[in-house]
């Protein structure tokens, strides 16, 4: 008669589970790697990548206070405010979010940046003539999320649809305006030559 | 998410394609060929989707009053789901299955308690009423740029398909990538220097 532990051995054959050596015929799936696997289907997805650069070099322009673009020869300033959060292609750590007020200018941010993980979804404050704008954004989609408009100046609820639409339609033109700039300047020459080479020194900066 | 209030939360999309010059016949002809139609009690499906009049969610007509304010387009898509709980099909079941047996001395076969469940999923149809989502959808004819006021991935591209094959254009997302041309985008790559190791290894 069988031993008990033989008859589980072809149950288990019988089933398909194992295979005529016994081994598995179904190989187990390392979660490690499922996680690096789907990082980097992330980062390629609708070309994400493209807008993790732009955002960091968003962060990074927005450490001073010059314009990081125009509209209609307006300056257009930028400021992080709030959670922020960072994403890399791979590696042990895949996803860093930080809160906190001043925390996107927190030099952890910039040793986090140096290593990989890079700007995935931010909460922006946009200034453009005496208007701000305060709402978050994605790298992948760049869809608005949770804005803020000025304070409305209309009375009845049709000025302020109507007004509500204006901002909305200025605020798709600033969030264009940026990513244009960027656009210039990343299939230029100048991003491998000058910005790319800024970039990493304000990583490293203590 | 609304246009009329509350925070600000929608996806931007530019047009694609020629913009016809009787904007109102072109609008109102495409959104009236995928106007919402209410889910049918007696039939099949779980789920119905369409455009609707942003001021009346209930009514699938488009007239110009309604429509347009300015130089926008305002309407709406509706989403109807009719979810019967399992858990009431069961309880029924089990309560007809109890009478069945004690007036006919024996339990129901499998094909019996089959057709009944059918007959009690159709019945308890009619009786649910749908979970309703209504989400706002906004073109700025001016600028050529469409907003889609929701959150879930899912049904943004859901409008978009339905969008442009109802309208007869292309929608670009309002990303980076959009301001540059086809060829120049596909020569671009990840920066290695930003992104690190982790990329120059996974061979991308």
């Amino acid at each position: 008669m069988a031993s008990r532990k033989e008859a589980q051995a072809e149950a288990r054959f019988m089933k398909g589970a194992t295979g005529v050596d016994g081994a598995a015929t179904k190989e187990e799936v390392d979660p490690a790697e499922v996680e690096q696997a789907k990082a980097r289907e992330a980062l390629y997805r609708g070309r994400t990548w493209l807008g993790r650069e732009a955002l960091t070099w968003v962060l990074f322009r927005s450490n001073d206070s010059n314009a990081i673009a125009t509209l209609d020869d307006e300056p257009v300033k930028v400021l992080f405010a709030g959670k922020l959060t960072l994403r890399a292609a791979g590696g042990d750590i895949t996803e860093v979010a930080v809160k906190g007020n001043n925390a996107p200018y927190a030099s952890l941010i910039r040793q986090a940046a140096d290593r990989g993980l890079l700007v995935h979804s931010a909460r922006l404050n946009v200034t453009w003539m005496e208007r701000v704008y305060d709402f978050t954004l994605d790298a992948e989609h760049f869809d608005v999320r949770s804005g803020k408009t000025p304070e409305l100046l209309g009375e009845e609820e049709d000025e302020k649809l109507t007004e509500r639409l204006d901002h909305v339609a200025t605020l798709g033109r600033l969030i264009d305006a940026i990513s244009e700039r960027f656009m210039q300047l990343r299939v230029s020459p100048q991003w491998k030559k000058t910005v790319v080479p800024e970039l990493k020194a304000w990583m490293k900066e203590n | 998410m609304p246009v009329r209030r509350g925070a600000l939360t929608f996806a931007r999309f530019r047009l694609s394609g020629t913009v016809p010059k009787d904007t109102r016949r072109w609008l109102t002809k495409g959104l009236g060929a995928r106007a919402f139609e209410p889910i049918d009690p007696k039939g099949d499906d779980d789920r119905a989707s369409g455009f609707v009049s942003l001021e009346r969610p209930d009514v699938a007509e488009f007239p110009p009053g309604e429509l347009f304010r300015g130089m926008h387009a305002l309407f709406a898509w509706r989403v109807e789901k009719l979810r019967i709980p399992g858990q009431v099909i069961r309880g029924q079941l089990a309560e007809w299955a109890q009478a069945f047996e004690q007036k006919n001395g024996r339990a129901p076969g499998r094909r019996e308690k089959s057709e009944h469940k059918d007959s009690l999923r159709r019945s308890l149809r009619a009786k649910t009423e749908p979970a309703v989502k209504v989400f706002d959808v906004t073109i700025d004819l001016a600028a050529k740029e469409l907003q889609i006021w929701a959150v879930a991935r899912s049904v943004v591209d859901e409008i978009t398909e339905a969008l442009e094959s109802s309208l007869e254009l292309g929608l670009v997302p309002c990303v980076p990538a959009s301001f540059t041309d086809a060829d120049t985008l596909d020569r671009l790559a990840p920066t290695t220097e930003l992104f690190g190791d982790e990329l120059a290894q996974g061979g991308a």
